[in-house]
């Protein structure tokens, strides 16, 4: 009866999840908290699965990318490449897209892509294009950038918690693909949008007139903020030596950018996505009532009786489903759920970190395909249709399997070629 | 020494039965409209010479309401081509990258209207008072049964009229605001008065 009803709570939620008809944060905690309420699992245990490695870690890139966002620095970068692209359409498209791959590596996309937007959208409307391409492009490399590091996209924070995996090894295993995918999409992202970037050629010189020092708001203020996130991520790097979890360097960032900018914290700790990290709470207590009626073990084990416990086709599966699942929904959910199967994957004698990297690949590339596959995705849509430029779901559909189809390729490759050989 | 009305002593008008169309002071502003077709920088020029009315109405050939725009909004149109520098910075969420992606892509005042926002002379002075609020409005149109503009309800005189009709203290019922024969008069200042 147990599991019957576990599945039941589970895949209820999923659907209303996916339908987007209810708030997901919602939906997730009543999902969670119907695990308890069922008796399916107790509160000990609920609260026992809600990973804090996961929750603090990003509480604390959070308010570190609140206080950073408030210092003009996202929108100096943006203007500072516009003025070295020369203000050529295509260098612009493959300047910004780099930008923003950079920078999502490290900062949360979502902050990532709404802030390099606004200027996106005026470099579009004074060369008289379409914004369209470029912001497209941004998505699409703010989830290529973010796949590279533990900190740069949800999937790779709860797999990172959750495999033990640190910094670095998502930086020497991770980036080395996301470089590759990042420079395969810039040279067919031209050739994807040509049509659209075929422009009078003026407001060139406008553009070149920009003068990126105006937008610094409190040049202190940034100076401490770089300061601090340098100072963060030279912790994350050195988190083995240090001994210390990732939710703790980046708590103790953002306690120190606190304490020496003196900003108010008020306004600190409301930039904290709230929504999203009790929509993390929520999942973290559906999932544990999955895996303590011993459905999550059943599913490993099907998955290995499946493909015969080779490393190569489950692993590369998973890499392909991770891919595809991530298009259409969810892909926090999604890895939140696949977490304790690769585990039990990993328990049946299958080589566990190609899984890990097959699924955090997957799972972070996938969020491509759709315009609804990523945060990222659904805010850049939402902000390019409220200041008049709506991307459609088709429009970006075409470009997104394409861009989605060529990295998974690419991933395969790597992983086969990298892991299985 | 504090000497005007005080809104924690002072009995507040009924708003809730006042309606718009007695709230004479209120409505002193003439209404400034513009075809959606106009230049945002020739209709940043017409703005400027009635800097009292501070919400534009953009109406279509027959006259009726086809949007708003409020001048914060015109000027980040025309000055955020130019320098966008100064907006850029203030930038810190998704309805302010959108707001500002919407204002530098407008070339005449229909592209950079936002969707109508009006009230009907019937309508209370509350159910208004909170519509601007709601919206962030400094001011609103009054609209005939066909949508068309016949009077521009200026929130600052409201709010002035209001205090002053608290401070006379005879607030209650369903009293012009303002109005003439009411117990406070409106003020005669010829800058709200603007002649066509």
């Amino acid at each position: 009866m147990e599991p019957a009803l576990a599945a039941g709570i589970f895949l209820l939620t999923y659907a209303l999840i996916a339908t987007d008809r209810l708030d997901r944060t919602a939906v997730a905690l009543a999902g969670g908290l119907a695990m308890v309420a069922f008796g399916v699992i107790d509160q000990a245990e609920a609260f026992a699965a809600i990973d804090l490695n996961v929750i603090f870690l990003l509480a604390g890139m959070m308010i570190l990318a609140g206080i950073l966002r408030r210092t003009g620095f996202f929108q100096w970068i943006a203007i500072r490449v516009i003025r070295l692209s020369g203000g050529e359409p295509v260098r612009l498209l493959v300047m910004l897209s780099i930008v923003t791959a950079v920078l999502s590596a490290f900062l949360d996309n979502v902050t990532t892509v709404v802030l390099v937007a606004p200027v996106t959208l005026y470099v579009a409307s004074v060369l008289s294009l379409s914004a369209i391409p470029f912001l497209v492009a941004q998505i699409l490399a703010s989830n290529i950038g973010g796949s590279a590091t533990l900190i740069g996209d949800p999937p790779n924070i709860l797999i990172g918690s959750a495999s033990g995996l640190d910094f670095n090894a998502f930086l020497f295993n991770m980036a080395p693909v996301s470089i590759l995918i990042l420079v395969v999409f810039l040279v067919i992202a031209p050739v994807l949008f040509r049509s659209q970037l075929r422009g009078s050629g003026s407001g060139a010189d406008v553009l070149l007139a920009l003068d990126e020092a105006a937008v610094i708001t409190d040049p202190a203020l940034l100076r401490r903020a770089l300061i601090v996130l340098g100072f963060t991520v030279l912790g994350f790097v050195l988190q083995g030596p240090l001994g210390l979890e990732t939710a703790t360097i980046a708590l103790l960032g953002a306690t120190v950018l606190l304490l020496v900018t003196r900003v108010d914290p008020e306004p600190a700790f409301r930039e904290v996505d709230w929504p999203t990290l009790f929509f993390f709470v929520g999942l973290f207590m559906l999932v544990e009532g999955l895996v303590a009626t011993g459905i999550v073990r059943a599913v490993g084990e099907s998955l290995v009786e499946m493909t015969g416990g080779e490393p190569v086709p489950t692993t590369l599966g998973l890499l392909w489903l991770s891919g595809i699942a991530s298009g259409f929904i969810d892909n926090i959910p999604y890895t939140v759920t696949m977490i304790p199967v690769v585990e039990q994957l990993g328990q049946s004698g299958v080589a566990i970190e190609p899984l890990w990297w097959s699924l955090a690949l997957g799972a972070c590339l996938g969020g491509n395909a759709t315009i609804v596959g990523a945060s990222a995705n659904v805010v850049a849509a939402n902000l390019s249709a409220r200041a008049g430029q709506p991307i459609g779901f088709v429009a970006f559909l075409r470009m997104g399997l394409i861009v989605t189809f060529l990295s998974l390729v690419i991933s395969t490759v790597y992983v086969w070629v990298r892991y299985l050989l | 020494m504090h000497q005007g009305p005080d809104p924690r002593q002072d009995p507040p008008p009924d708003l809730r039965r006042t309606l718009v169309r007695q709230s004479e002071r209120a409505l002193a502003i003439e209404p400034l409209l513009l075809s959606p077709e106009l230049d945002i920088v020739d209709g940043l020029l017409e703005a400027a010479g009635r800097p009292e009315t501070r919400v534009i109405g953009v109406v279509d050939p027959d006259g009726h309401l086809v949007g708003i725009l409020p001048i914060a909004e015109l000027v980040t149109a025309v000055l955020g081509r130019l320098m966008p520098e100064a907006f850029l910075s203030d930038i810190s969420d998704i309805t302010q990258a959108a707001e500002f992606g919407h204002a530098v892509r407008a070339r005449r005042i229909g592209e950079a209207m936002l969707p109508p926002i009006s009230v009907r002379p019937e309508a209370s002075v509350a159910e208004a008072l909170h519509l601007m609020h709601e919206r962030n409005l400094s001011g609103l149109y009054v609209v005939d049964i066909d949508g068309r503009p016949t009077g521009y309800l200026d929130l600052l005189e409201l709010a002035a009229s209001v205090m002053e009709q608290t401070r006379s203290g005879t607030s209650q019922g369903p009293s012009a605001i303002g109005a003439p024969g009411s117990a406070s008069q409106p003020l005669g200042d010829p800058r709200h008065r603007p002649s066509s």
